[in-house]
């Protein structure tokens, strides 16, 4: 079974935010969410990098764990979907989640929350399959429609992956090796945990080996 | 008499029906009953490079269609 997930090659984001209008446009999302936002690091400095954040739809998601109305659930995919007619708007996720996906509509009077929204790997919700009622409340369901996300679909410079992580996984890999650099995946570790695998002593830093030694 | 402790009693029941709580039990939690993907949604957006209904197709095209995000292979 595929374990739907994203990559950010960081090496490749430009910082259009082609990613953010597409996602806004296919799932009609309100002013003031924005499921899906670019960040830069060290703007300005040369070197500066620019990555896409979004849901990540972790392995072990933080959001589930701490939502205290449990309204939270995954796919067979791996998908990490909230039903909206269980969410009480707390808020709880929105501090859990380590990549501020959680986003709440302020259109309610007094500072009042809305429904959490989020991204949802253009997944829909829990509605039927390409209803109405699952466009208004979640936005478009793509994978059913044997489509990825639009987000990933359409980035310009192919910089955000979306798909199988074995599948995503080796198309990066093959990029590393022909660009021989670049090969840091951007929150893959706190979204879908690190690898088992320690540095050998050889790949180990200098001033490391100097400390043990001493 | 009679009269009036049926009509205190009728207006107790109207008074402390006020007093009365909706339950407030979480009845649904964890995932609701939801289609998978492979069922297909609105054909007039659906691809028509997979089977509605059947999962090995449609976990083949969405692969596929994760493959046209690697350049290296679409220029071979």
């Amino acid at each position: 079974m595929a374990r739907m997930k994203f990559i950010c090659d960081a090496e490749r984001c430009i910082n259009c935010n082609g990613c953010v209008t597409a996602c806004k446009n296919e799932n009609e999302v309100p002013w003031g969410v924005n499921r899906r936002r670019v960040v830069t690091m060290n703007e300005g400095v040369p070197g500066e990098k620019s990555i896409s954040v979004a849901c990540m739809h972790c392995s072990d998601a933080p959001c589930m764990a701490v939502c205290p109305v449990s309204c939270f659930y995954r796919t067979p995919e791996g998908v990490v979907l909230h039903d909206k007619d269980v969410c009480i708007g707390c808020g709880y996720c929105s501090y859990a989640c380590p990549f501020g996906a959680p986003q709440f509509p302020a259109n309610g009077e007094f500072g009042l929350r809305g429904k959490m929204d989020k991204c949802t790997f253009c997944a829909g919700g829990p509605a039927p399959n390409g209803s109405e009622e699952q466009f208004k409340e979640y936005g478009r369901d793509r994978l059913a429609e044997g489509k990825l996300p639009i987000c990933a679909e359409m980035c310009s410079t192919k910089a955000l992956l979306a798909g199988d992580g074995e599948v995503i996984a080796d198309i990066l890999r093959d990029r590393v090796l022909h660009r021989g650099s670049g090969a840091e995946l951007w929150g893959w570790g706190t979204a879908y945990g690190k690898a088992e695998t320690k540095p050998t002593p050889a790949t180990q830093p200098a001033s490391t080996t100097q400390g043990a030694s001493s | 008499m009679n009269r009036i402790a049926t009509m205190l009693s009728a207006l107790a029941i109207v008074v402390l029906a006020g007093c009365s709580q909706k339950p407030q039990t979480l009845t649904q939690t964890g995932a609701p009953p939801s289609q998978d993907p492979w069922m297909g949604a609105n054909p007039a957006f659906t691809e028509k490079d997979w089977k509605v209904g059947d999962k090995a197709s449609w976990q083949r095209a969405i692969d596929r269609r994760a493959q046209d995000q690697n350049e290296y292979v679409r220029m071979r």
